[in-house]
């Protein structure tokens, strides 16, 4: 348990965000001292605490969509506490109102744990004449929030799809990398199997793993698509705009890599006898590196340097592959391996030149016009069908809804039943703490109570230190700058300084001491206690019952795109269709996470773990040489014509021409495949 | 499973002609810059066939663990073996000796020509 706790601690998921911090403290600390100095500390404290609400949501993405989120918190906290101050005073009312909100939360995103927060923390507070009121100040709190976090949208507009194209730039150049390392690389197991004491050493020593870098630079890719999506000005345009051409540039780039990456391994069985590795290895890193500039520019705004169009390194690979297959046609060379390093200089040259694509819509500067919001897609089924889908399933998102709502009425009734003051320091930490997963519910808690325990005791100390209103406020805008500036690197930071501080808001003006900070970490462990409690005695998670529906959906759309890629080869499509990719890379990515999930369990089955990683890694490797084939099979096609001294037809084509040079296969559906039948018809015949 | 075996032995010997062709193709006198059919057939099928090899084992890989994973008492189903671990044989060219006398210097070692090592595919 007390490594646990460590690990728990110890975890840093990721970068820490000081102006999100900054604009949170700064939203809470001056309505309280604005409040304080004109003698409306009440009226302060109502309002800071909209803002902190307001402030929880932590948007992300561009600003527009940051925007409509923050509106929407906006609206549900102003809402949110009329409806609390109507149920001030009236307990078990609370106790058949907040449950289902934050059961709500749960299960739909875009509301979060806001509505509930907002109700209840208004529930509790003392009864009130005018709820509107109350309403009124936490939206100035929240419309103050929402000010201070969009300032920077009129200058900023563009970043955040800058910072995602240059992520998938990045990403797609490190792929470059591990296929530049593959060839001619020596066997990497036996370096795999030395235990390094220096886990930084490891990027230097170890040969870069291709399947993990492929699958970094596809989530990169589909993150900048979808961060695209989200300037909605982008949408309903019937030219693509400069950033959707750059993004499908670096798609076309990536796919390229994954053919290159086939052949590179093709030829490691049927390698020329002539040098050709290195000269391959330094013009993909050389791709790799002039990628990097141009998500160095993108990143920059055009300010860091664009590199050259030219590279003398694939330069250099042409002439050496031309010199191979010069020997080939001397005799010199084995035939398969002069064509397999053709294939390596043609992708060589295509990725070159889907760079110079990449390359000019860098130096046109990759904008975007500002245009008129649009309505958000509808979801292509209705909320009543995906929630009676739900139900019916009994899929984990029902089940993690249903075992919040039990958590958050036992946890509610227990505090109203036992009149418990500050009875809902339990109940937040007990329906907050309930996560998909066991591993992930025990991480909470022990982040929370540790945090909680710890920033109480600090809180508790600073007050008895110096006591009165412009310590708190000082205290207030310390702790907030680091609740909200570090929530993203280790909730424990949250519990640590979020506590107290969420501890000062409530109770702005009356005073609190130790007594309170006692109960606070007295109320937590209850908390605890009762979350740990749902995570061990209800239902499990379901995980474990969707794995036949996930696995069969994964060997569908991998069937799928089979299919796909035999129209390909067949002429019957100019190319494997996107959607049919991304959904084969959707139905594994949701086994992986299944996957992931179940490893967090109590007891974990660590058989059907390995089996469900091997079946995600193959699905990868599928459809990365599904890729590979349909633009193999694609590339320069023809119809080969009858061979000069066969009388057999077709002598070289074993795939169907493009369109329109022939009938279609599917008006024979007959037919072998070309080589089938030519080989049971042609005797061998070799021309002379 | 035969079928497909069978398929894949005729891509090999698809692929061994098509080496046999260009190879007499040069010898009569086609201009060696001349971008052929039979030189882009070969250029396709030498890349295709190994990836496809690769296919059938992978695809053989994800439909036994998903086998496996689901209904573990039915035993390892075919391909249930995690083929990434295993060291990667090299693939018959599908050039038998015949052809390797075309498609090869007679000076140059077999070792590497695995076709002429392993026979025909």
């Amino acid at each position: 348990m007390l490594q646990r706790a460590r690990e728990a601690y110890a975890q840093i998921n990721g970068r820490a965000a000081p102006l999100y911090g900054l604009a949170a403290s700064v939203a809470m600390a001056v309505p309280l001292l604005v409040g304080t100095l004109t003698g409306y500390a009440a009226a302060g404290s109502t309002i800071a605490l909209g803002a902190y609400l307001v402030a929880l949501r932590a948007p992300e993405g561009p600003y527009g969509s940051q925007a409509r989120d923050l509106a929407g918190g906006v609206l549900m906290v102003t809402v949110g506490a009329a409806v609390g101050g109507l149920l001030s005073g009236h307990t078990w009312l609370a106790v058949a109102v907040v449950p289902p909100l934050v059961a709500l939360g749960t299960a739909v995103s875009q509301i979060g744990s806001t509505a509930g927060m907002a109700v209840l923390n208004s529930a509790i507070r003392p009864p009130t004449s005018d709820v509107v009121h109350s309403g009124l100040l936490e939206m100035i709190g929240g419309l103050f929030t929402t000010a201070l976090l969009l300032a920077p949208w009129p200058a900023r507009r563009l970043k955040p799809l800058r910072a995602a194209l240059s992520e998938a730039a990045d990403a797609v150049a490190e792929a470059l990398d591990a296929v530049a390392q593959d060839v001619g690389a020596p066997d990497g197991s036996v370096l795999d199997k030395v235990e390094l004491d220096d886990p930084e050493l490891e990027e230097v020593t170890r040969k870069p793993d291709w399947e993990q870098r492929r699958r970094a630079a596809s989530e990169a890719l589909t993150d900048a698509r979808t961060t695209y999506s989200l300037y909605r000005s982008g949408r309903g345009r019937e030219d693509p705009t400069r950033p959707e051409r750059f993004i499908e540039a670096l798609a076309r780039i990536m796919h390229e890599a994954v053919t290159l990456e086939a052949v590179v391994e093709a030829t490691r069985n049927s390698p020329p006898d002539r040098e050709w590795e290195l000269d391959t290895h330094i013009a993909i890193s050389a791709l790799a590196a002039r990628l990097r500039l141009l998500s160095g520019a993108v990143a920059t705004a055009g300010d860091a340097p664009l590199g050259g169009e030219e590279s003398a390194a694939v330069r250099r690979v042409v002439r050496q592959t031309e010199a191979i297959r010069r020997a080939g046609l001397a005799g010199d060379e084995d035939l398969v391996a002069v064509a397999l390093i053709g294939q390596i200089r043609r992708s060589i040259d295509r990725i070159s030149g889907e760079m110079n694509t990449a390359r000019r819509l860098v130096a046109g500067g990759l904008r975007l016009k500002v245009g008129a919001p649009r309505l958000p897609d509808p979801h292509p089924m209705s909320a009543s069908a995906r929630i009676g889908r739900a139900v019916r399933n009994r899929t984990p998102k029902f089940r993690q809804v249903a075992r919040v709502l039990v958590t958050a009425v036992v946890s509610m009734a227990l505090a109203a039943a036992f009149a418990i003051p500050h009875g809902q320091w339990m109940t937040i930490t007990a329906m907050l703490s309930l996560r998909d997963t066991y591993g992930e519910t025990v991480d909470r808690l022990v982040q929370r109570v540790g945090g909680t325990a710890a920033g109480s005791a600090v809180a508790a100390l600073l007050l008895a230190l110096a006591p009165g209103h412009l310590t708190i406020i000082l205290v207030i805008f310390v702790f907030g700058l680091g609740a909200f500036a570090l929530r993203s690197v280790n909730f424990t930071y949250w519990a640590l300084f979020g506590s107290p501080l969420f501890l000062m808001l409530l109770s702005f003006s009356t005073p609190s001491g130790w007594a309170t900070a006692g109960e606070r970490i007295g109320l937590t462990v209850a908390g605890t206690v009762i979350a740990f409690l749902a995570v061990r005695l209800l239902w499990p998670t379901g995980h474990v019952e969707r794995l036949p529906v996930q696995l069969g959906r994964m060997l569908g759309v991998h069937a799928e795109l089979v299919r796909a890629a035999a129209a390909v080869v067949d002429g019957e499509l100019p190319s494997l269709p996107h959607e049919k990719v991304v959904a084969a890379e959707e139905g594994a990515l949701a086994v992986a996470r299944t996957r992931d999930r179940l490893e967090l369990e109590r007891v974990p089955d660590t058989e059907l773990i390995d089996a469900l990683l091997t079946a995600v890694r193959a699905a990868h490797r599928v459809r990365d040489r599904l890729i590979a084939v349909a633009r193999m099979a694609r590339e320069e096609a023809v119809d080969t014509g009858p061979s000069p001294r066969s009388s057999t037809g077709s002598p070289t084509s074993w795939r169907r021409p493009p369109k329109g040079s022939r009938t279609p296969r599917r008006s024979r559906p007959a037919a072998r495949p070309p080589w089938r039948s030519w080989r049971r018809s042609s005797p061998r015949s070799t021309p002379t | 499973m035969e079928e497909l075996e069978e398929e894949l032995a005729a891509l090999d010997a698809h692929l061994t002609r098509l080496t046999k062709r260009r190879r007499a193709e040069i010898k009569s006198g086609v201009d060696r810059e001349e971008y052929t059919p039979i030189r882009r057939a070969l250029l396709q099928a030498s890349g295709i066939r190994h990836t496809v090899g690769s296919l059938r084992r992978d695809v053989a890989t994800v439909i036994g663990s998903c086998v496996n994973a689901v209904a573990p008492d039915l035993g390892p189903a075919d391909g249930t073996t995690e083929t990434e671990s295993e060291p990667d044989e090299p693939e018959p060219t599908g050039i038998t000796p015949d052809d390797s006398e075309l498609a090869r210097d007679p000076e140059s070692t077999p070792k590497n020509n695995p076709g002429q090592e392993k026979g025909p595919g």
